[in-house]
């Protein structure tokens, strides 16, 4: 290579590497540069993929619950106007039991059927035990009678000891027969002193 | 069974490679992605500066590393990464001027009539002759600077040895007879 070729290698070289340095990516370039990589990496099918699983998981799980929850409903429906007359304790959340003991004394009890009430249920209970219901379905008649009250809230379980000490009184209406709306007189202890036809104006539950 | 249990090996006791785009193609993993933009990035714009303008250099420097994303996959280890990265941003440019319907001579084998030669280092007049260079004969000059070898550049501008080594004859000649043009103007 003659001395004059190397001095124009020599020049090639510091041209371009000037060059270089004239000619290189600003700070705001490199970042453009790598956010093309870091955007890559949130673009991962994965990623998409699974919000969308998550969702359909969810909506699966909405319809089944949905249907779940009108089936028993129904079923709970169905059950209940079939069994019209039937008793089952465990349909109604309180239980009142009157009766008279041995000494002739009157008692009446109200029996929770769900142990897990709250407070919600309990200040519902204290607020029924001041309002007596006045009307009810004779819904069974054994021993006992069993007078449910409108909307299957409240089953009245009297006793054969307070029937017979009605009836000693006169005070059960003759002609009472099952599924007939009663009516109860109760005194100012809720003690029921009489049973009798609703009447023409109480045939069925209202409200 | 031997060279199933070397691969298995190797699948086993794989260690981090100097190739970060075989490491990238392999794993997908965007830390070797950012590994290669700070070891190539200003490397890759300097040529596509060269061979362009700053806009479109950098348009094309983006467009490339979206494409070393999408071909990871295509990618074989080799022993200049850099010339694969180097390769598809060329085509990249090429493509972009096709579109642009600007003329790219491909073949180029223009000799300038020699003049004068003697000459005295000016970064601007040096730079302006470069600029008169052909598309290729500059490129070739470009990648050689860039510490190419002949070998290389014929991969990266999919052309044959012979013609590589004569871009490169010619370059500098042009280069040597513009200098040596406008010291005679001067």
């Amino acid at each position: 290579m003659t001395k004059h070729n190397e001095q124009f290698e020599h020049q090639l070289d510091k041209h371009f590497s000037e060059r270089k340095k004239r000619h290189t990516l600003n700070a705001e370039q490199r970042a453009t540069l790598t956010q093309i990589s870091d955007n890559a990496a949130t673009k991962k099918p994965t990623r998409f993929l699974l919000p969308l699983q998550m969702t359909g998981l969810a909506c699966a799980l909405v319809v089944l619950g949905f249907t779940v929850f009108t089936t028993i409903d129904k079923t709970t429906e169905q059950q209940a106007s079939l069994n019209t007359y039937a008793v089952q304790q465990s349909n109604y959340h309180f239980i009142e039991v009157h009766q008279v003991d041995s000494a002739g004394s009157y008692l009446s009890e109200i029996t929770t059927q769900k142990q897990q009430l709250d407070d919600k249920l309990a200040a519902d209970l204290r607020l029924h035990q001041q309002r007596y219901i006045e009307y009810g379905k004779l819904v069974n008649v054994d021993d006992d009678w069993f007078i449910a009250s409108c909307h299957n809230e409240v089953l009245i379980q009297i006793k054969n000891s307070l029937l017979d000490d009605l009836n000693t009184k006169h005070a059960i209406e003759s002609g009472i027969t099952m599924g007939d709306m009663l009516a109860m007189a109760h005194n100012s202890q809720g003690q029921i002193i009489a049973l009798k036809h609703a009447g023409d104006g109480v045939k069925v539950c209202r409200g | 069974m031997v060279p199933m249990l070397t691969s298995l090996k190797s699948w086993f006791i794989s260690q981090p490679s100097d190739d970060h785009l075989a490491d990238y193609a392999k794993s997908g993993d965007t830390r070797h992605l950012t590994k290669l933009v700070t070891l190539f990035g200003n490397d890759l714009y300097h040529y596509l500066v060269t061979q362009s303008n700053e806009q479109l250099a950098f348009d094309i420097s983006q467009q490339t590393w979206l494409k070393v994303m999408e071909k990871r996959h295509h990618y074989q280890p080799q022993a200049n990464p850099k010339a694969w990265l180097f390769r598809l941003a060329r085509n990249a440019l090429i493509d972009e001027y096709r579109k642009q319907q600007r003329f790219v001579e491909l073949e180029d084998s223009t000799v300038i009539a020699a003049k004068s030669t003697e000459q005295s280092f000016d970064y601007d007049k040096f730079n302006a002759a470069l600029m008169q260079l052909s598309f290729v004969q500059r490129e070739a000059l470009s990648l050689q600077q860039e510490g190419f070898s002949l070998d290389y550049i014929q991969h990266i501008t999919q052309s044959n040895h012979e013609t590589v080594k004569t871009r490169l004859r010619y370059a500098k000649q042009n280069l040597k007879i513009i200098l040596g043009a406008d010291n005679d103007q001067a």
